[in-house]
């Protein structure tokens, strides 16, 4: 059972206040469907609970809102709502069209059995973002998984049969990252977008093309037959000049295959190639052969990484596919599924298969609306939200999509103490300066003249000059 | 400013503005202590969230932009979108290169007429200034010149205007009825920072100016409120007895704003003068701020008219026997003066106050015992 209030700017206040009187009155029906009903004019708002507010004294789960208001209501909200602010991590703001969609496209999250490759292609997007060694992988935390866009991507892919608002997710995630002032990456998110919209073309997520699908043809073509058969060499790649005698190189001992793929990359260093998103599939893939189903060969990459970033990507989603040498596939229920893959995987994996509610409350710290609403005015956005972690705050992009930021601020009273610890180091070098000035005129044999301790550092101020 | 910002606790009215759409132009009116300032800069801050970021903000005076300003922690509206009118219109006109240099400095009303002059003449000469910006929030707009009423809604799509005509203490026509006529119109009523007595006392000065009166809206919750007539032999003991009362306001009021107020500038002056050179000098606002980096600078000393739109915790209203000469206008700038006080109102002076001020100050002492009947009768008084 749902509770519904319809309501609007002007008693918006007793709503959440919990008045439902007059013309706000408390409504139930027994699903969402039916709520919709109700036409929303103008600034009109509908508030949904999932359970009883008067018991709960909880914020509506769900703020429905006519369409194209939702900027207007998001930028109302966080102004004259200060005592809930940020209202979003209570409450979701959708347009009434939204939540159709939504609705409708939502299922429990899945990604038809590639949940172990988009791992795997998740962590080589830290990798390359943050130029760390893969050994780092063992100690990294979670949110840095959850802040890649791989991550938002396909747990949109996961969270819904079609999403169709891939545009917007990846624009969203950029601007998110923008706008609270993170540091630069060092592979571009038009890079990941890439990667990530030639395997949901060939993944066959969402029935709306890709919004940017990799405009190279081999690129989408060799994607699809590795998803079809990830034990097999895709054959479009071995028609690409070189690719096939490397690969027939990638089955004896480990050693060879690491000479191999040494030899292909200096290659390829000596003639850049003219087709940069085919070679770096070709590079990352033959790496994942050195020792399928892992992730302990980034170094071979290193020398190309900065010409081909997406090869670390690329690495990271074949790895995830599968550990061919045994003989099983990576894809769940198959194989291994991913168990020689970093320990994060699995922590991603939950993540993106984690279900999620559109009528339950946010799991988020604040929305991407409300956050680009706030960033309007300037000033820190993201100072005095209520965090899980310190130092990472957690913005949903779209209904269940979120992704995580670092927020660096100074812990409570942390100014006092530097304060009172920078005076406390210039008393002592105060005092040694004294100390100092004592020996010298101890080693003079006499008394100082008048302003000594500028007689003291002349020689000094000299020599630098 | 103390003004409301919980949606869930709010009056008829207040509920009324906040429901105003981003779009549109409006006219905010209210009694001193309603809260308009705090509801244009509110606004600002919601158009600005809603992709309306090419606004600004116009203040009437330094004192209040510097208020302002000094507040704009509570406000997320970027400091640069906060401007004085004249500041404004001379940078507009600068960027369009013309001339300013002439324009009289030693008279005011005459300088900011030519101002408002020259940008219509300017918007004649360059249609395409028309509307430039997306919306400018103006501050006090009962005391603007008809001219700078036209500049704003040439300059800007949408306007909204804050003001009451209570308030006006500038020989200028009232503006705010033509506006009314151009512009939906919000009427706020209660008002939230003034004390009962302060009501009080403000309404009979008011009454005396044709103006309708307060108290009956007054929804003041602060500290006990206070106004007191301190009656003086002469000037010295006016500036002692405030010297005093400040010291302890200092420590009653941590941090809070108390004003010194005279009515002209020479008395302004003399009162700084003395202030300073007493125990109170560390504590004494610079000339014009009304805030300071240092917290413990908490006094503001004024002459009435720079006070406009500033509200006090306790404010001093010094050598009032001078209040008549301000002449014509000076009903309504006492009336402004008195409404400053949140909770402390003390109006001193030697000789005599107008008569509007003595009917003030008697309504709200305790009523005189009426004599006995027969001490009227000497007779019988000299038998005793």
């Amino acid at each position: 059972m749902l509770y519904f209030c319809l309501t609007n700017r002007r008693d918006f206040g007793d709503v959440v206040a919990g008045e439902f009187t007059g013309r706000n009155l408390l409504k139930t029906a027994p699903e969402l469907e039916e709520i919709l009903e109700h036409p929303l004019r103008d600034l009109a708002l509908l508030a949904v609970w999932s359970q009883k507010p008067q018991e709960t004294g909880q914020l509506p789960n769900l703020l429905v809102c006519a369409d194209g208001t939702d900027q207007d209501w998001a930028a109302w909200l966080t102004t004259f709502g200060v005592k809930f602010r940020p209202f979003s991590a209570y409450s979701r703001l959708m347009t009434v069209s939204e939540l159709r969609r939504f609705k409708k496209a939502s299922r429990v999250p899945t990604l038809n059995g590639l949940t172990w490759a988009v791992a795997g292609l998740v962590l080589g997007e830290v990798l390359a973002a943050s130029g760390l060694p893969d050994r780092a992988l063992d100690t990294i935390p979670a949110a840095a998984f959850a802040s890649t866009l791989s991550f938002a991507v396909f747990r949109a892919a996961a969270a819904y049969s079609d999403f169709g608002h891939w545009s917007q997710l990846v624009f969203s995630w950029e601007e998110v990252r923008k706008a609270t002032r993170q540091r630069t990456r060092a592979i571009g998110g038009e890079v990941v977008a890439e990667v990530c919209a030639a395997i949901i073309d060939a993944g066959g997520f969402g029935n709306e093309r890709s919004a940017k699908v990799s405009s190279d043809a081999t690129v989408r073509f060799a994607c699809s037959e590795l998803l079809r058969s990830p034990d097999r060499v895709p054959s479009i790649l071995a028609e690409e000049p070189h690719f096939a005698s490397v690969e027939s190189r990638m089955h004896g001992a480990r050693e060879d295959r690491v000479v191999a793929v040494n030899e292909f990359a200096r290659s390829i260093l000596m003639a850049p190639a003219t087709r940069p998103e085919v070679t770096s599939l070709m590079l990352g893939y033959l790496v994942s052969r050195i020792a399928p189903g892992t992730i302990r060969h980034l170094t071979v990459l290193a020398p190309v990484a900065s010409l081909y970033p997406s090869a670390i990507l690329w690495y990271g989603f074949c790895a995830g596919l599968g550990n061919a040498e045994g003989g099983g596939l990576a894809r769940v229920g198959v194989g291994r599924a991913g168990i020689d893959l970093p320990a994060g995987a699995r922590r991603i994996a939950r993540d993106l298969l984690r279900a999620d509610s559109l009528v339950g409350a946010p799991a988020c710290d604040i929305s991407y609306l409300e956050l680009m609403a706030l960033s309007r005015t300037g000033g820190r956005e993201l100072e005095g939200l209520t965090t899980l972690t310190a130092g990472t705050v957690i913005v949903e992009l779209a209904p269940g999509v979120c992704s995580a930021l670092n927020v660096l601020r100074p812990a409570a009273g942390e100014e006092p103490v530097r304060a009172a610890r920078e005076k406390e180091i210039l008393a002592t070098i105060g005092e040694s300066i004294e100390r100092l000035r004592r020996a010298y005129i101890e080693l003079a044999g006499n008394e100082p003249p008048e302003r000594e301790q500028r007689s003291l550092f002349s020689a000094k101020r000299k020599r630098r000059a | 400013m103390t003004w409301w910002l919980d949606i869930t606790d709010l009056d008829d009215d207040q509920k009324d503005v906040i429901a105003l759409p981003a779009a549109g132009s409006y006219l905010i009116l209210g009694p001193p202590g309603s809260g308009k300032t705090n509801l244009l800069l509110i606004r600002a801050e919601y158009l600005i969230r809603t992709e309306v970021p090419n606004l600004l903000v116009l203040m009437f005076n330094d004192a209040l932009h510097n208020f302002v300003m000094r507040g704009g922690s509570h406000y997320q509206v970027p400091a640069t979108k906060i401007r004085k009118i004249m500041s404004w219109e001379l940078v507009l006109l600068r960027e369009h290169d013309v001339t300013v240099d002439d324009l009289p400095d030693d008279d005011l009303p005459e300088k900011r007429r030519l101002l408002a002059e020259r940008v219509l003449s300017l918007l004649d000469e360059k249609p395409s200034l028309e509307r430039h910006l997306q919306c400018l929030l103006v501050d006090e707009v009962q005391d603007c010149l008809p001219e700078e009423i036209d500049v704003f809604f040439r300059c800007a799509a949408n306007v909204c205007f804050a003001g009451d005509s209570r308030q006006r203490i500038f020989n200028t026509k009232d503006v705010i009825s033509q506006i009314k006529n151009r512009l939906r119109t919000v009427e706020l009523k209660t008002h939230y920072r003034l004390g009962h007595e302060i009501c009080q006392v403000a309404d009979v000065i008011g009454r005396a100016a044709g103006l309708s009166p307060i108290e009956p809206n007054c929804n003041y919750k602060g500290p006990t409120s206070e106004v007191r007539f301190v009656p003086c032999v002469n000037d010295d003991e006016q500036v002692k007895t405030i010297i005093e009362t400040l010291s302890i306001q200092l420590t009653a009021y941590p941090e809070e704003l108390l004003g010194v107020v005279a009515p002209r500038k020479q008395d302004r002056d003399f009162l700084r003068e003395r202030l300073e050179s007493s125990d109170l000098q560390p504590f004494i606002l610079p000339h014009r701020q009304a805030g300071s980096d240092e917290p413990k600078q908490q006094i503001y000393i004024a002459h009435l008219t720079e006070i406009k739109g500033l509200e006090f915790r306790a404010v001093h209203l010094g050598l009032m026997q001078h209040l008549y000469r301000l002449r014509s206008n000076q009903k309504l700038i006492a009336y402004t003066a008195v409404t400053r006080g949140k909770t402390t109102v003390r109006i001193y002076y030697t000789g005599n106050i107008p008569g509007y001020m003595e009917e003030a100050k008697a309504a709200i002492e305790p009523p005189r015992p009426t004599p006995p009947l027969a001490d009227l009768f000497p007779k019988k008084r000299g038998k005793a």
